[in-house]
């Protein structure tokens, strides 16, 4: 109400996230923004217990951005023509549960998923509607709100303390912020699997000796001055450095280069940027990073809905199915919750250009391993998937559902820097039902 | 959002006490938490109510964590801090002024330089080794009830590298042992000493770490142990022989490990088990059949879906990946 209620903005941008930028831009220095999510950090950043014992300590979240349809994916309706069209439907390893035929290999490892199939959002375009999936809140312009991620780190904290614990593959970089909770919480944005994480290796014309040496002058140089101001920013630029240092020299780093894995196992992913984003997250999940998100866009289906759905299938069906069994086959299942979000379902009425528009009132979302059901679907739309017959879940509870997986107190409170109070899912509740 | 009703009298507490030496989490502000907080604020279930008030326990460092309530080097930014220093007239104020608050001002000072200097639980790691390096006769270690984990045991062991963690706010005594960013680095000798904390130790991952046979030896004297992951470890049969007392063991990944099909009989007398993870090892389907008829409820997971054929051809023990 206060004419300063602007300033209280929490994600404008600040004097580091221009520092950050300007680094970015001229010195080619990307390593800075990573460790937004490790400045400060004590022993107290690393990972909180659970609320309850053997709770899923990580999450691979597939962002399926643009609206996949739910008819010609995981909730068909093959008794009406008029809706299905020319999609095939097929058994599943889940007693009866069908999926679309465009999803064979899915439909193999079908008894680790539950389908959320009475999914409803309020948010009918791209951008509010990813908007409301990744952060449980519709946009305001006073406030940013954080996304999932951030929640996860801003509730428990990081596991692996030498890397980041949030890191996001492909697609918006908006996804990855830390929202009022700030830059430290937000995510590690990665443009694609492949290039693993830029500028964190020594270059090649310094040599280790060199490098040492230089840092050591640095000390000498700086202790002086940090031996005058103890201040709590001076402490926080050093801890950047000691932060940076110790990235460079980890076997960590190892975790974010694909090309250390075997090509069958690359294969296995499918040899496509979302099926390297999905290898490259089980590898940083091996290394105890808590949230990873991968983007598999394209599912705006307005025109040929049939054609560009079955290409986006034969995707994301070889990376979910090869996500899941190699998961599971390595014994991290359990341990870790598979989430596949998007920001709306389709229309079941198919229009003039064999397309589908855009659906908020019914879709389909998922999750495998991280202690729910297999082969369980959570909710039923009607028989022309036209609008939630029981078992409506709002983007909220889908987030409070996953940090309930994770052991998470759902309920807890944050306060904004303007003093309003938000929570993981917008007070909603998980939906508990999904857990075995 | 409060630092402006922080009184005068507490700014200049603060700068006094800032140029002394660090705040001790264990003598100074645990005593006040539990003099002023736990009643309310206690992970221990008492008569009236199972949870603590707001889910928030702050009788262990484990309960206050999972409350993210701390902002580790700015208390303006903790909730913990911020309070505790609201006015008296605020009804957010802690503890309520009904109930004990507000706190003085000391022990707000003290809290507030606590956070501000990262809010840390334990002073140094690694510290009074001396004291416990003699005690690694655990059998009668053992024989006592589950009790508050050896404070110098888990520091030790954090010094070399592990990571030691609560099995969950609830369940602070049961621990966690893993080697998450050093199990390259991390051999029998480091894992030896897991052997301090040995009564409370439920869950060990060993994965990727240098532990040998010789290394299990110490494994299995955690007789409370439910998990344990040894996956792409060097281990052979002649380990797995060492962990036949476990008997509460549930969970086992033996998955990229040198084993074979004649540790299955050793396996099938943990009627305990619920998973067996063996994909890339000399177990074969027919030893797994048989191992099922012992443990027919238990997951056992050699290469996943098989019914679908699609992902058998990765079976292949020579091809050594590189993590």
């Amino acid at each position: 109400m206060s004419d300063n209620s602007l300033f209280q903005k929490g994600d404008e941008v600040s004097r580091r996230q221009f520092m950050i930028g300007a680094a970015h831009s001229y010195l080619g220095v990307s390593v800075l923004p990573m460790l937004g999510a490790t400045v400060g950090s004590s022993d107290l950043f690393a990972a909180a217990p659970p609320m309850r014992p053997r709770a899923a300590k990580s999450v691979i979240f597939l962002n399926m951005s643009g609206g996949m349809s739910h008819l010609d994916t995981f909730d068909p309706k093959p008794e009406n023509q008029d809706v299905q069209g020319p999609t095939p439907v097929i058994d599943t390893t889940a007693d009866n549960v069908q999926i679309s035929g465009f999803l064979p290999k899915t439909a193999a490892v079908m008894k680790h998923i539950t389908l959320f199939r009475g999914m409803r959002s309020n948010q009918g375009a791209h951008e509010q509607g990813q908007y409301l999936l990744h952060r449980s809140y519709a946009p305001r312009g006073t406030i940013v709100h954080p996304s999932l991620g951030a929640w996860i780190m801003r509730l428990s904290g990081r596991r692996n303390t030498t890397i980041p614990g949030f890191v996001s593959i492909g697609g918006s970089s908006e996804n990855a912020t830390g929202g009022f909770m700030g830059a430290k919480y937000g995510g590690v944005p990665l443009g694609n699997a492949n290039s693993g994480l830029k500028d964190s290796k020594r270059a090649h014309s310094v040599s280790k000796e060199a490098f040492d040496r230089r840092l050591s002058l640095a000390d000498k140089m700086n202790a002086d001055f940090h031996g005058r101001f103890k201040q709590k920013q001076i402490k926080t630029y050093h801890g950047l450095y000691d932060e940076a240092i110790k990235l460079m020299t980890s076997e960590d780093l190892k975790a974010f280069d694909i090309k250390h894995e075997d090509n069958k196992v690359r294969d296995f992913y499918g040899n496509n940027s979302f099926g390297q984003g999905c290898l490259l997250a089980r590898r940083l999940v091996e290394h105890q990073v808590r949230f990873v998100e991968v983007n598999l866009g394209g599912w705006d289906t307005h025109n040929d809905n049939f054609v560009a759905v079955e290409a986006r299938c034969q995707i994301l069906d070889q990376a979910l199915a090869g996500l899941i069994s190699d998961l599971e086959r390595r014994g991290m299942l359990d341990s870790t919750l598979v989430a596949l979000g998007t920001e709306f379902g389709r229309t079941p009425d198919i229009n003039g250009n064999t397309g589908r528009d855009h659906f908020p009132r019914a879709f389909t979302t998922l999750m495998a391993g991280g202690g729910v059901k297999g082969g369980f679907v959570y909710g039923e739309t009607d028989r022309k998937a036209h609008t939630v017959k029981e078992g409506i879940v709002t983007p909220g509870m889908f987030n409070a559902t996953i940090g309930h997986a994770l052991g998470l107190p759902t309920e807890r409170v944050v306060t904004s820097p303007s003093g309003r109070p938000f929570t993981i899912g917008d007070e909603a509740k998980p939906v508990k039902e999904v857990f075995a | 959002m409060s630092s402006k009703f922080i009184s005068p009298v507490l700014c200049l507490l603060s700068v006094a006490l800032s140029s002394g030496q660090e705040v001790d989490y264990k003598k100074q502000i645990a005593p006040i938490l539990s003099s002023k907080c736990n009643s309310c604020h206690t992970a221990k279930k008492r008569e009236t109510d199972k949870k603590p008030k707001a889910g928030l326990a702050l009788d262990t460092p484990g309960g206050i964590r999972a409350g993210g309530v701390l902002e580790p080097g700015d208390a303006s930014s903790s909730e913990l801090y911020v309070r505790v220093s609201l006015p008296k007239t605020d009804d957010e104020l802690m503890p309520p002024t009904d109930d004990g608050g507000p706190l003085s001002a000391k022990e707000i000072a003290l809290i507030k330089k606590w956070i501000d200097d990262g809010a840390r639980f334990s002073s140094g790691s690694g510290q009074g080794l001396g004291e416990i390096a003699a005690d690694l006769d655990v059998a009668k270690v053992m024989a006592m009830p589950m009790r508050e984990p050896n404070a110098d045991g888990v520091a030790h062991l954090e010094g070399l590298g592990a990571t030691v963690s609560q099995l969950a706010v609830n369940l602070p005594q049961q621990l966690a042992v893993e080697w998450i960013s050093t199990y390259h680095k991390t051999t029998d000798k480091e894992i030896e000493q897991i052997l301090h904390i040995a009564p409370n130790v439920v869950e060990v991952d060993l994965s990727r770490t240098k532990v040998t046979d010789e290394g299990l030896k110490h494994i299995g004297k955690l007789a409370r142990l439910t998990h344990l992951n040894l996956s792409r470890t060097q281990i052979t049969d002649k380990g797995v022989a060492h962990l036949s007392g476990l008997r509460y063991l549930e969970y086992l990944n033996l998955y990229g490990t040198g084993v074979s099909n004649d540790i299955l009989p050793v396996l099938a007398k943990h009627r305990k088990l619920k998973a067996v993870y063996a994909w890339k090892t000399k177990i074969t389907q027919e030893g797994l059949s048989k191992l099922r008829k012992a443990l027919p409820d238990a997951k056992l997971v050699l290469e996943t879906d098989a019914k679908s054929n699609r992902y058998d051809n990765l079976d292949n023990p020579d091809n050594k990946f590189d993590f």
